[in-house]
């Protein structure tokens, strides 16, 4: 498995979702949906596929595509999406629909704020009162990056199959930011999902383990690799508790993601 | 409560600034409730240690178990001062080295030579090698979830590691003959052998006794197999027997490594062997700067001599069970129930219905902050040092303790 392809999925199923609570509280990305509809799909060659799709008041992501979107995008190789959404030059081609400017600017805006809230610096995300909402998305892509991990990197799906049932919580214990959730099933790859950022899905279940960061700042800090989050545990400022063999593997899967995404 | 550890939290503070994680391995924090854990000692005697902001504690981990006889035992403590007062870290080992050797393998059951180490994961290294030269294979059974130290072969990260590493070790499942039988059907004739440890002490689940004869049976397959049987007994030990744990549950290995406990906490570790293999030993080069220091073999003969005159193995199952009937009895009172498993002087509790373990951590780190050290993920220990009153004040706190927990509700942190 190739390191391009590992990244295109990370950057499409693990970054590109977290636009829905963007769409939901970002002010200008909020402005740019209003009263649109449309839906916007990306295929990568030999690689993810990705869809958006605006209601007007919202947006929701699948990662099946449907018949007939408002714009359909092709990325000629998973290489060509790391580099259009790892910062790069890369220019998609057209495969469905109008090359409409108004939706081609839509995205724009959508994946201009979307970079804004995961590589912003601390002073600019406080410039903006955003620092919150900022690091709670990049606690959900770290978080959706894992299960991401262990659909598509070899040794973190076998660490998921070893892995015990159970579902693991990410949450802030000042509640600055929403939680995010992971649930590792009996067999199959793990899967993330929001607790209470844009979209919400039942969560009946009472988590098996929870993974409490102390505030926002604490997360920035481990997420952003500046402090390492051995020291955090042992600061107590990340909080560990419940099925340790959980958190063990997610820990241990958690480790490679900063290995593709920067 | 009066409970503090602002001195333990600023010297981690230091430490994180130059050690990786802090504090490494399994006395990192990861695995306690940090917060409620001390995370620096001060001192310690007998059974019970004070950490840097003075609290004090009836210790339950004793050192990981490499604590037998209690802290700062004044006899074995005198023998290596003694044995050192005249220099040490020679270039040669001294008698020491050699009577120690003499003893163990006269004491330990079915062994005939002995060769010391200082980490249990060094002898179950030199084990490994010894077991490959003697067949000439490459396979090595070990039971899921068993630890057997921290090398390549056998830690249980992953971080910096090859698959090569463990490319021939293979798990079966402990109690699970079948498990064993379908590697070696798939190994057969390349199996040089099963690292065992006398029952098995896996870190998130309860400990198991070897049932309806599997250890005897794995020993005769590895007889039939022609693979060797390695007793890991750094962790049972002499809290079982001091002519080795598998007198008591009953197989014959070829290798046993002993370490932790044999010198009262002094670092010690021990690769032992029969006759057979003592060819294959000779041929596997192996050595270590500090292996010979004749200092911790000087204590290894005092706690010896300790505990054979003490009963010591009698005295710890005595204390263990007072603990074990006394938790219990904390536990009915408060309406919970409890899984105590393993040797009753190594106990290894649980709460029954707790599979997420919330109820298990609050509870340890709540007799933890008054003042008995209960790990949540490890069993513990017991010496010949805890008295009937310690054991006695140890339950009132856990009754203490458990009344808190229970307050707190099913799920105390969730
Ligand atoms: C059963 C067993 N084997 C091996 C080891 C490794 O010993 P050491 O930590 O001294 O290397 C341990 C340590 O806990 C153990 O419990």
């Amino acid at each position: 498995m190739n390191a391009d392809l590992i990244k295109s999925y990370l950057y499409l199923h693990a970054v590109l979702p977290q636009l829905t609570t963007i769409a939901a509280r970002d002010e200008q990305a909020r402005a740019a949906i209003d009263g649109r509809a449309a839906s916007i799909q990306l295929r990568t060659v030999r690689g993810p596929r990705a869809r958006l799709h605006a209601n007007g008041s919202g947006l929701s992501f699948a990662r099946e595509l449907r018949p007939l979107p408002s714009l359909g995008l092709l990325l000629p190789s998973p290489a060509v999406a790391v580099r259009m959404f790892g910062g790069g030059r890369a220019t998609p081609l057209p495969w469905w629909g109008l090359w409409r400017p108004g939706i081609i600017g839509l995205l724009r805006v959508l994946t201009g704020r979307l970079a804004f809230y995961l590589t912003a610096s601390k002073e600019e995300l406080e410039r903006a009162a955003c620092f919150d909402a900022a690091v709670g998305l990049r606690l959900a892509v770290m978080v959706y990056a894992i299960a991401v991990l262990t659909e598509h990197l070899p040794e973190a799906r076998q660490a998921a199959a070893d892995a015990p049932e159970g579902v693991a919580e990410f949450r802030f214990a000042d509640g600055s930011a929403g939680s995010v959730r992971l649930s590792c099933p009996r067999e199959g790859p793990m899967r993330a999902f929001l607790v209470d950022g844009g979209v919400t899905e039942s969560q009946a279940a009472p988590a098996n383990l929870i993974v409490e960061f102390q505030d926002t700042r604490t997360a920035l800090g481990v997420l952003s690799g500046e402090w390492d989050i051995w020291l955090a545990i042992g600061q107590a400022q990340i909080k560990i508790r419940g099925h340790f063999p959980l958190a063990q593997t997610i820990l241990r899967i958690m480790g490679r993601v900063g290995q593709f995404l920067g | 409560m009066g409970h503090r550890l602002a001195a333990s939290d600023a010297l981690f503070a230091r430490a994180a600034q130059v050690v990786p994680r802090g504090i490494y391995g399994t006395r990192g924090p990861l695995l306690v409730v940090p917060g409620s854990y001390p995370l620096f000692v001060r001192n310690g005697r007998g059974a019970r240690f004070w950490d840097v902001d003075g609290n004090e504690y009836i210790d339950y981990m004793c050192g990981f178990g490499s604590i037998i006889l209690g802290y700062a035992d004044a006899e074995v403590d005198a023998a290596s001062r003694e044995a050192e007062a005249s220099g040490f870290s020679f270039s040669q080992p001294t008698e020491h080295f050699v009577a120690l050797a003499e003893r163990l393998s006269q004491q330990i059951d079915g062994m005939a030579w002995a060769l010391f180490t200082k980490n249990g994961s060094d002898a179950t290294t030199y084990a490994v090698q010894v077991a490959r030269a003697a067949t000439g294979r490459r396979k090595v059974l070990c039971a899921r979830d068993a630890y057997h130290g921290s090398y390549p072969w056998s830690t249980p990260g992953d971080a910096g590691l090859l698959p090569e590493d463990t490319a021939h070790i293979h798990d079966f499942v402990w109690n699970h003959l079948g498990s064993v039988q379908r590697l070696i059907e798939q190994h057969r004739g390349d199996i040089a052998a099963a690292v065992v440890t006398p029952y098995h002490h896996p870190a998130f689940d309860d400990s198991e006794l070897s049932a309806n004869g599997f250890l005897q049976e794995l020993c005769r397959l590895a007889r039939a197999e022609g693979f060797l049987i390695v007793s890991d007994d750094i962790r049972v030990g002499f809290r079982a027997s001091l002519r080795g744990a598998h007198t008591v549950f009953d197989y014959q290995p070829d290798l046993v490594c002993l370490s932790k406990a044999i010198a009262n906490g002094y670092p010690l570790a021990v690769c032992l062997g029969s006759e057979e293999v003592r060819r294959a030993a000779s041929s596997v080069f192996t050595t270590g700067t500090f292996w010979m220091h004749h200092g911790p073999m000087a204590a290894a003969h005092a706690c010896m001599d300790r505990l054979a005159a003490s009963d010591g193995v009698a005295q710890m199952a005595a204390r263990g069970q007072q603990l074990i009937d006394g938790l219990q009895q904390v536990a009915t009172r408060h309406g919970q129930r409890l899984t105590i498993t393993g040797l009753p002087a190594m106990p290894k509790v649980r709460f029954v219905a707790d599979r997420d373990m919330f109820r298990l951590q609050a509870f340890c780190a709540a007799a933890t902050r008054r003042g008995a050290y209960f790990h949540p993920h490890h069993n513990w220990f017991v010496t010949t040092a805890h008295s009937e009153e310690d054991v006695q004040r140890t339950v009132e706190i856990a009754d203490a303790a458990m009344a808190e927990t229970v307050a707190a509700g099913d799920r105390p942190f969730a």
